[in-house]
């Protein structure tokens, strides 16, 4: 006997036509609010040279790459497991044009082994940008302004942005006095919040009692400006953190002017993420989802790694993870996509192509089908098939004792068991359909 | 957006002790009667919600986001490693991980060099040994783990000991701390940052109140 085997792989999925349809909307939505603020869209390879792209990887991230062999060049190839690296090649290779800063957006899936575990999927939906060739507070606050805009106007409900620098903590922990494998153990701690094995790793290397409460305060702070205030007081005159700082400061005050600081939230001890982050970064959080929706931060190292040193931000949103924290009531509008069913005796059928196209070209979907064989009545077989595909309007085309130029409309729906017909003619079928499908066309 | 916090706390032993902590933090809803046997316990004026889940269920049920907070113990963490934030010991149900071999151990009569080791903890176990470079094969048992070397089902034993009586009887010694465990605060990462005051306010209330050093269950 065969094993039970799943017959699909583990964290992948398969959208019907509803939900597809949701997504792709949601996708395009969010590309053009994108390129409202002059982010244009670009289509990279799904797979690479794993020796190319390797070089703006994390360890971490190569372990769980999908990777295969290339049997005409005897190279591996990976299946990109984050578009941002592979933005960064294409740069540095020259291929995104003379333009400089880069606005770039995309769509797109990225792979990675996971377990199955905590929503983790292992193909993944992004829509993203990178703001590539500049390295001012300007930039890292326009990414997070489009960003809180783009999360806004899609109707994301309660949502916050964590926003830290990854200098920060990295500066306190260096000036520790911490070994250069005990920094490496406090950085996990750190990112997980383990503050009690935090302070067992600073008490284990003697490190002042005075430093280790600095260290543990910064992990567990989080808020608004009194977090900057305190930042302030820790940093003194020592660049290395005042540095940080003040870009932190400079991009909250430029959030402020937009108005949005009410949707940050300061963490002076986040900076998780990938490895190449080294500057502001940034985790968007809601209320009805366990973990980050997307983030982002700055990179301004990753694409002298391909050859080409240019300072560069950005972020991306996990579609699964936003998708499940919108309303579902958020995506009626665009709700729109009833077919329509146009039935025609053979005789008919030149007739009912030429109408059938002509209300496609003005936007309706047609389903066009041709009288079954035996001896049928044209408008029962318009009301069974409709029924059966779910269809709520039908058009009938050559139906006996109906003039010439004019077509039978039925309207389908649970109350009646004798469906309305109409008589309309064929020239103003498109305004009356309209009428009749108002709000739900 | 509700702004109660949903706290998941472990069954068994240690939650009279948990909800007592949490009473002399001044919340005043958990005064649950222990016979109790609803899994929910809605605490309106404190603003809390209660699961009482197994212990072994806590990480998931915080890292999902279904609880914003939960107590749990350090080795339970260090087993499932999972994506949650920890920053409080509450130092109650102190315990150790240790390696356990029967007193005048004898050497397998096998011709693998691997030793065996039962255990409920396979992946510290699996860590365990890997930073040491022995290679071990382990075997996964769900209780009882002291009577594995007894009957010469493994030669070793990872274990969680308390007071180590129970290893006495079967004739076992310690022979290596793995790992200290006490019951954790831990939260969920959207929690802590969607809410913030609630939860830092509930740390900072504990932290006041928990022992002042790390105290075995009684």
């Amino acid at each position: 006997m065969k094993p039970a085997r799943s017959l699909i792989p583990i964290g992948t999925a398969t959208f019907g036509p509803n939900t597809a349809r949701r997504v792709r909307i949601l996708e395009s939505q969010l590309l053009t609010l994108l390129s409202r603020w002059g982010y244009r869209e670009i289509i990279l390879p799904t797979f690479e040279y794993l020796d190319v792209l390797s070089v703006g990887l994390a360890p971490e991230v190569l372990e769980k790459c999908y990777k295969f062999a290339d049997w005409t060049t005897g190279r591996i190839l990976v299946l990109r497991p984050d578009i941002t690296a592979q933005i960064a090649r294409m740069v540095a290779m020259g291929m995104g044009g003379d333009g400089l800063p880069l606005r770039l957006s995309y769509r797109t899936t990225v792979f990675r082994y996971e377990p199955e575990h905590a929503g983790r999927e292992r193909e993944v939906f992004q829509v993203g940008v990178e703001l590539i060739g500049t390295d001012d507070a300007y930039a890292d606050a326009e990414v997070l302004i489009s960003l809180i805009e783009l999360l806004k106007e899609v109707g994301l409900p309660d949502f916050k942005i964590s926003v830290g620098h990854v200098g920060f903590y990295n500066a306190l922990l260096n000036r520790s006095g911490l070994s250069g494998d005990g920094q490496r153990k406090a950085e996990i701690a750190a990112a997980r919040k383990d503050l009690p094995l935090l302070e067992s790793l600073l008490l284990k290397e003697r490190i002042s009692r005075k430093k280790i409460q600095v260290l543990l305060e910064a992990v567990g702070r989080c808020g608004q400006a009194d977090v900057l205030e305190w930042g302030r007081t820790i940093a003194g005159k020592d660049s290395a953190l005042t540095i940080p700082l003040t870009r932190l400061s400079t991009v909250y005050d430029l959030l402020g002017t937009a108005g949005l600081q009410d949707h940050l939230l300061i963490d002076l001890g986040e900076f998780r993420g990938f490895n190449y982050y080294d500057g502001v970064v940034f985790d968007v959080f809601t209320s009805s989802f366990g973990s980050e929706l997307g983030g982002g931060g700055r990179y301004n190292h990753l694409l002298g790694r391909f050859g080409r040193e240019l300072p560069s931000t950005g972020f991306a949103l996990d579609m699964d993870r936003v998708f499940a924290s919108l309303d579902s009531a958020a995506f009626q509008n665009g709700d729109q996509g009833l077919p329509l069913l146009l039935v025609s005796t053979h005789k008919h059928y030149g007739v009912a192509f030429k109408l059938a196209q002509q209300l496609r070209s003005e936007g309706f979907q047609v389903i066009q089908e041709t009288e079954g064989p035996g001896k049928i009545d044209l408008a029962k077989q318009a009301r069974i098939r409709s029924k059966k595909m779910g269809i709520f309007k039908a058009i009938i085309v050559g139906a006996p004792r109906v003039s010439l130029g004019y077509v039978m409309v039925m309207t389908l729906g649970a109350l009646s068991k004798q469906p309305p017909l109409a008589k309309v003619l064929c020239d103003e079928l498109p305004s009356f359909l309209r009428g009749q499908l108002h709000g739900r066309l | 957006m509700s702004d109660t916090v949903t706290i998941a706390l472990s069954k068994g032993t240690m939650l009279t002790a948990t909800l007592e902590l949490f009473r002399k933090a001044g919340y005043k809803g958990h005064n649950r009667n222990i016979d109790d046997r609803r899994l929910v316990w809605d605490c309106p004026e404190d603003g809390h919600t209660l699961l009482i889940v197994r212990p072994s269920d806590v990480p998931t049920y915080v890292e999902y986001g279904a609880a914003d907070v939960g107590v749990v113990g350090k080795d339970v963490l260090l087993e499932q490693k999972p994506d949650v934030y920890e920053p409080l010991d509450l130092r109650m149900g102190a315990c150790r991980l240790v390696v356990a071999v029967p007193k005048g151990k004898t050497f397998p009569n096998r011709l693998s060099s691997k030793l065996r080791v039962a255990t409920k903890y396979p992946n510290i176990t699996e860590r365990h040994f890997n930073e040491q470079g022995i290679p071990v094969e382990i075997i996964k048992l769900y209780g009882s783990i002291e009577l594995s070397p007894l009957v010469g089902l493994t030669e070793q034993i990872v274990d969680l000991v308390s007071t180590g009586r129970t290893l006495k009887a079967h004739n076992l010694v310690e022979q290596e701390v793995i790992a200290w465990s006490s019951a954790r605060l831990i939260v969920n990462r959207a929690s802590l940052k969607i809410k913030h005051a609630a939860i830092t306010q509930l740390i900072e209330r504990l932290k006041k109140v928990r022992p002042q050093k790390a105290e075995p269950s009684p």
